[in-house]
């Protein structure tokens, strides 16, 4: 089908760097400058929600902005994975915005117009990911999105979070410059091509070994995915402030990674070339596999509730990319379905975490016993965000699990059925017990509950937004798996 | 008129050179405003003559009108502006230009009342930078060498203590190389029985097999590596810019290393054929060994330093190895990242140095420790150093990026590993130094926006030197957008024909 050309994608791109450069110029008049946040978000939402009836017809947008390289240019493709991964970062960044608000300004936080600014470069960034027509392009937003994530991480400017941001860099840029961009190189200087094409750019009689170290380096070079064993900077990033963990580190940069490893395993290597080489395809589903297991494993053992987070999303991330592995249509669908369900979940409990943090500076979870009588509601919120983390009706979570179960017994790795089941059990594991003691256990330090105050409306508003997404997404999850499935039908449709 | 335009990128700053050495006498502060008239129109020739070249073709001046025929050569003195020179050409004027309203300031600061024949040393460097580049006629660069040789010994003696021995060390090793590289051209000179660049490679393909001519070419090249710093001819590179007033830093940094790599390159490229290479394999391997040696040592030791001139100085250390390794590898996309690179680094560099001017210039000292809370201090011309430092790592979209793809790719295609493994460690070490700088000099103070804590005053540098750092750091970002319309154009033309693609 004929794709349009439209500079769309690059205006949508924009958006949130020209509100970057607002809150900048409007630093020193807060109501003025979270305002433009809002305008931003919302035009930006309203312009990716114009290219969906398109795109889900199953035409593309286009634009290439220049020419790079010889054969490979600054070039944008907005199609239904980059749609939907650009709806729900952008949708989420207004909760979160309304959280940051609440959560920052009380405590007078220092700096909350860098805080912004970088957050709205992010916002930026991450969509360019999605709307990323080659390779190239999706490596520039990437490490843009690594530099402008790092003041965040080391908001707090002590040695903690100095720290965690040395161990972010050192991950995320580390492994892009030694792993994934030679690989890229070599990929080019294989095949002259970067472009995402469906089927693959790899002439047929490519050598299998060459693939195989292709695939490793590019699986392990987008370390934002978080396979083991680069998977030690998202705990270590744990340090910044509860609102960028929620947005940034249980949805932006992480399905970042994960968006990335998607376009390299659909778009360069080919959907086909992953489903006729058992070796490939093995490799991702034992790499994922492997880290899905241990990270709840490591969770299980986590008292920090936002290290426990971490390690719930480690493993969560590698859901994605197993059901990616599986190079069966189900499979791709559900893996892409994911990438809402988790990061509506995902998000309500980082919120929830910070909310608690806020009110009475709990960060731990044997801090928090016979909470849930306090704060019924953040408590409440909290269960209906595990609840899609696990996988449970009714949210949302349960709809893209099943695919996944789905995909497995389609494809030749059907192990992966058990898997998974196994690792949503380790999943109830480690968050139900948050729950049951917040409600039911007696309080360790009563002294503690009794200074609590109930949270600023602002930081509860946001909670209720994301955990009513999480159940809403279970009754209209028909809308976004269209997305996923037009998605998946194009990659694998030969 | 169009036709003198290559004469004039020399006569430019020559003139200006000689000027102001006469106004120095009676009036000193003349010398400044020639020198810049002088590399003005230098660099308004250059660039015209670049859309001249990517339009028509190479542009053949003869000095005098003598020896226009074939084979009368010997005679007359050629300069040529053509597809491998005319970007370096324009670099070259075009950061001289800017580096002359730079270092106003800092000369003013640095050098109070030595300063009478700066400008005019200054200007004579830039001469025989252009010359070295321009001319068509390998003794003629010989003496060029010279001329910006000499004038650079004198800019670094400038500097106090430890600068003298530094420019005596510098003076040594770069009388040795001159030596080699006249001995080598008397070598061909003996064989060929002319001196005109475009004789003899019309020449030595008609000798066949040389023992003599591949004397020759080894001695030119081991000249070239020891100006330009080669590993292991570097010793006297370091020490030399970390002691050197700031100012001459800030300009012989970015230009008299890359100028000598071209050096190399027209030697590779046109006088003598590439095939020279690619039928000695041992040697091939033997430099890209050397190459990334370069590259790693430098990166360690860069590592280490605790003052800044110094870590830049080993910065530039290792991009030599880049662009020597990348014009060894001998195939089309390592070529054409060498001499991406050439002008690339000449600007990143130019670029890094006028940062940490502004640093010096303000601090007094460039010693990491004394960097604390120099983000909130000069957050402007630490912006410039950011971006700058970025391209030094390669990030995308700047020019430091597309240079190192096109060597990596060169590297691939070769399949000589260990090059590209160096090349990605000191991407790595870079980064890791742009971000233990970060550190100290943003995190590692109280940030003044709490209540409570200290303010910390602005103390910008002056916009005379903020200026045109800021524009060489935009300038990298430029330039990184065109560089694939610049291979296309220019670039892509300059490559041997013999070349596999």
């Amino acid at each position: 089908m004929e794709p349009i050309q439209s500079i769309m994608p690059v205006w949508i791109i924009l958006t949130s760097s020209v509100a970057a450069v607002l809150i900048a110029l409007l630093g020193r008049w807060p109501n003025l400058r979270e305002s433009c946040i809002f305008v931003a978000a919302v035009i930006k939402l309203g312009l990716l929600l114009s290219l969906a009836p398109a795109v889900l017809d199953g035409k593309l947008y286009e634009f290439e902005v220049m020419e790079l390289l010889p054969n490979v240019g600054l070039a944008f493709k907005v199609d239904a994975l980059g749609l939907l991964f650009a709806l729900v970062s952008v949708s989420l960044w207004i909760p979160t915005t309304i959280f940051s608000m609440g959560f920052l300004r009380p405590l007078k936080r220092h700096a909350q117009t860098r805080f912004f600014f970088f957050f709205a470069i992010a916002i930026s960034s991450a969509v360019g990911v999605a709307f990323s027509a080659n390779l190239l392009t999706l490596f520039i937003f990437y490490e843009v999105l690594s530099l402008s994530t790092y003041p965040l991480v080391t908001h707090h400017q002590d040695d903690d979070a100095i720290k965690g941001g040395r161990k972010y860099l050192t991950y995320l840029l580390g492994t892009s410059i030694a792993l994934a961009l030679p690989a890229m190189i070599i990929v080019y200087q294989q095949t002259g091509n970067l472009d995402f094409t469906n089927g693959g750019v790899f002439a047929s009689g490519t050598s299998t070994m060459l693939l195989v170290v292709l695939l490793v380096m590019f699986l392990f070079g987008f370390a934002k995915a978080g396979l083991m064993p680069f998977h030690a900077w998202l705990p270590g990033a744990m340090v910044a402030p509860a609102p960028v963990s929620a947005l940034l580190h249980a949805v932006a940069v992480v399905k970042v990674g994960v968006f990335s490893i998607i376009r390299v395993l659909t778009g360069i290597f080919g959907v086909d070339l992953l489903a006729n080489t058992p070796s490939l395809s093995t490799i991702v589903c034992v790499l994922a596999a492997v880290t899905l297991i241990v990270a709840s494993l490591i969770a299980l053992t986590q008292d920090n509730i936002k290290s426990r987070l971490a390690y719930s999303t480690i493993g969560q991330l590698s859901y994605i990319i197993l059901g990616v592995g599986l190079a069966t249509k189900i499979g791709i669908a559900g893996a892409a379905l994911h990438i809402p369900m988790h990061a509506f979940g995902k998000i309500t409990l980082f919120l929830c975490a910070g909310a608690i943090y806020q009110a009475c500076g709990a960060k731990c979870i044997s801090e928090i016993h016979g909470l849930g009588h306090k704060f019924p509601l953040t408590m409440t919120a909290f269960f209906i965000g595990s609840l899609c983390v696990i996988g449970l009706p009714p949210t949302g979570g349960f709809v893209s699990k099943w695919y996944l179960l789905n995909g497995s017994l389609d494809s030749d790795q059907q192990w992966a059925f058990a898997v998974f089941l196994t690792s949503s059990l380790l999943n109830a594991a480690y968050f139900l017990p948050i729950v049951y003691k917040a409600f039911f256990a007696t309080p360790t330090d009563p002294a503690r509950l009794d200074k609590a105050k109930e949270p600023p409306l602002l930081t509860i508003v946001p909670l209720f937004i994301t955990s009513a997404g999480c159940v809403l997404l279970f009754f209209f999850s028909d809308k976004l798996f269209q997305f996923a499935n037009r998605f998946a039908e194009m990659y694998t449709a030969q | 008129m169009t036709e003198h335009l290559p004469i004039i990128i020399i006569l430019g700053p020559l003139l200006g050179a000689v000027l102001a050495a006469f106004t120095a006498w009676f009036r000193p502060k003349l010398s400044h405003p020639l020198v810049f008239v002088g590399l003005a129109i230098s660099f308004a020739a250059a660039l015209k003559l670049v859309f001249i070249v990517a339009d028509a073709g190479a542009q053949k001046y003869w000095l005098g009108g003598w020896g226009t025929k074939q084979g009368h050569g010997v005679v007359g003195i050629q300069i040529t502006v053509d597809h491998l020179n005319t970007l370096l050409l324009a670099a070259v004027s075009g950061i001289a230009l800017l580096t002359t309203l730079y270092t106003k300031r800092l000369v003013d600061a640095e050098l109070a009342r030595r300063q009478r024949y700066f400008y005019a040393l200054f200007s004579l460097l830039v001469t025989g930078l252009l010359g070295i580049t321009i001319t068509g006629d390998i003794f003629n660069l010989y003496v060029f060498m010279e001329i910006a040789a000499l004038s650079s010994y004198a800019l670094i003696a400038y500097g106090r203590g430890r600068a003298y021995m530094a420019a005596f060390n510098y003076l040594i090793m770069g009388t040795m190389g001159a030596c080699l590289y006249l001995l080598g051209v008397g070598f061909v000179f003996a064989k060929t029985g002319t001196l005109n660049i475009d004789d003899v490679s019309a020449i030595i393909p008609e000798l066949g097999q040389s023992q003599a001519l591949f004397v020759g070419f080894v001695l030119i090249l081991l000249g070239a590596w020891a100006k330009m710093a080669f590993f292991p001819f570097h010793g006297w590179l370091p020490n030399s810019y970390a002691y050197a007033p700031t100012a001459s830093t800030a300009l012989l940094a970015p230009l008299a290393t890359k100028v000598s790599v071209y050096a190399m390159l027209r030697i590779m490229v046109t006088v003598y054929s590439i095939d020279y290479i690619i039928h000695s394999p041992a040697t091939q391997s033997l430099v890209l060994y050397l190459s990334s040696i370069a590259i790693v040592a430098a990166s360690f030791f860069s590592l280490t330093q605790t003052n800044l001139k110094k870590l830049a100085a080993y910065f530039v250390l290792s991009e030599i190895g880049y662009m020597v390794g990348g014009a060894w590898l001998a195939n089309k996309p390592g070529l054409t990242g060498a001499m991406v690179h050439v002008v690339a680094d000449a600007a990143m560099t130019s670029a890094l140095f006028m940062a940490i001017g502004c640093i010096v210039y303000r601090l007094g000292q460039a010693q990491l420790d004394d960097l604390k809370g120099v983000f909130f201090k000069m957050p402007v011309t630490m912006a410039a150093f950011v971006v700058t430092m970025a391209a030094l790592i390669g990030v995308p979209p700047t020019c430091g990026f597309f240079s190192k793809w096109y060597l990596i790719q060169g590297a691939a295609q070769a399949g000589v590993w260990h090059f590209v493994a160096a090349l990605l460690l000191s991407s790595l070490v870079k980064a890791i130094i742009l971000f233990r700088i970060i550190e100290i000099g943003y995190n590692r103070v109280p940030h003044p926006a709490i209540e409570g804590n200290p303010a910390i005053p602005r103390n910008e540098a002056p916009l005379s030197m903020l200026i045109p750092t800021v524009a060489m750091a935009l300038g990298l970002i430029a330039l990184g957008l065109v560089t694939s319309t610049l291979v296309n154009t220019i670039i892509s033309k300059a490559l041997p024909a013999a070349l596999t693609p």
